[in-house]
């Protein structure tokens, strides 16, 4: 019985939709600094609640992803021996540990560090940069799952240009 | 910052390096590796005896899966056959997916226009498979009439080495990436 695909789709889409709000957020700091750093003012909310946003969807994304993880390799039809010798799956799996380290950076340091991780450029375009590569490969696993499931996806020129999966 | 950019780019050149033996987004090995030749599976083609072809001029072949049949596919790189001989104008269908012309469930139709990249006898090999651990293959006979030189099939890709390949990532990539996230994680939370 199929228990992985139940597991995979919301946080892919929760994290994909962070990584868009992430995006939004950068402009917003670099576009309207004095603005978010004055309290009280829309932007300074506006940017606040996206921030809160990218903090929770983080959280339930990261846990998501390790319940998918875990699912992955408990599916009776995919034992361990097929899932690595198909490279879609191999990239699945090196990559969707990697994006869990990411991840659990993302809600550390947030957790750390609180919205002061929006002030210093190092931190902000550290914690941006991350956030938004975490959504990429969401998106890219997403889309070999849907290869492994149906042979192809909406993202196969994209894939095929870029060559994945590796290796 | 320069670490992290300079990390993801070094990833980047890896992987992409990785990529040059990984030529197909697909399954390389033939599907009897891991699936069992299973006779519930039926293939019936329109093929009656060998095909008889010439260098760069297709001919089709129709194929009809029945009894379970999820995904059909043809690989250049199983190295037991020639499949390498020929172009395709799909390698991959799936049940209701692109190119199956049979609605029913289970059940895969196709026409797949095969065209002769050098003349010779050849063995083409189709192969279809249903739920775990169900498959079955069919084996086509083709004489290509045409010349028999200038062409040299792609290396197939050998699937132990990119598992290989794949295992050394695993045991580089993931410790590298905790290292410089706990490493940016330290900088950033002291210097808030």
């Amino acid at each position: 019985m199929a228990i992985h695909p139940t597991f995979v789709h919301f946080h892919t889409g929760i994290l994909a939709a962070v990584a868009v709000v992430v995006m939004i957020n950068l402009l917003l700091r670099l576009m309207y600094r004095e603005a978010i750093r004055t309290p009280g003012t829309r932007m300074a909310k506006i940017f606040h609640e996206l921030d809160i946003f990218i903090f929770w969807g983080n959280i339930i994304g990261l846990i998501g992803l390790i319940a998918g993880m875990v699912t992955g390799f408990m599916e009776p039809a995919w034992p361990v021996d097929i899932l690595i010798a198909d490279p879609i799956m191999r990239f699945k799996i090196l990559w969707s540990v990697i994006a869990t380290e990411l991840y659990i950076f993302l809600v550390v340091v947030r957790a750390k560090v609180g919205d002061r991780i929006w002030v210093g450029r190092v931190s902000f375009l550290t914690y941006g940069i991350v956030a938004i590569i975490g959504g990429m490969l969401m998106v890219f696993l997403g889309a070999l799952g849907g290869v492994a499931v149906y042979g192809e996806s909406i993202l196969d020129p994209l894939l095929h240009w870029i060559g994945l999966p590796w290796p | 910052m320069i670490l992290i950019f300079g990390f993801l780019s070094t990833i980047l050149i890896v992987t992409a390096g990785a990529n040059i033996v990984s030529a197909t987004l697909t399954q390389t090995a033939e599907c009897g590796g891991c699936h069992d030749n299973a006779a519930s599976i039926n293939i019936n083609t329109d093929v009656t005896g060998t095909v008889a072809a010439s260098v760069d001029e297709p001919f089709t072949v129709t194929i009809d899966a029945t009894g379970g049949a999820i995904l059909l596919r043809i690989e250049k790189s199983w190295s037991t056959v020639d499949n390498d001989m020929f172009d395709y104008s799909t390698q991959v269908v799936h049940d209701n997916g692109a190119g199956d012309t049979n609605s029913a469930e289970g059940e895969i139709s196709v026409e797949i226009e095969v065209t002769p990249l050098v003349g010779g006898q050849y063995t083409l090999r189709i192969w279809v498979g249903g739920e775990y651990p169900n498959a079955n293959s069919v084996d086509i006979e083709v004489d290509v009439e045409g010349a028999t030189t200038g062409f040299t099939p792609t290396e197939p890709v050998d699937p132990a080495e990119l598992i290989s390949i794949w295992y050394t990532m695993m045991f580089i990539l993931i410790p590298l990436v905790g290292i410089i996230m706990i490493i940016l994680a330290i900088y950033i939370i002291r210097r808030a």
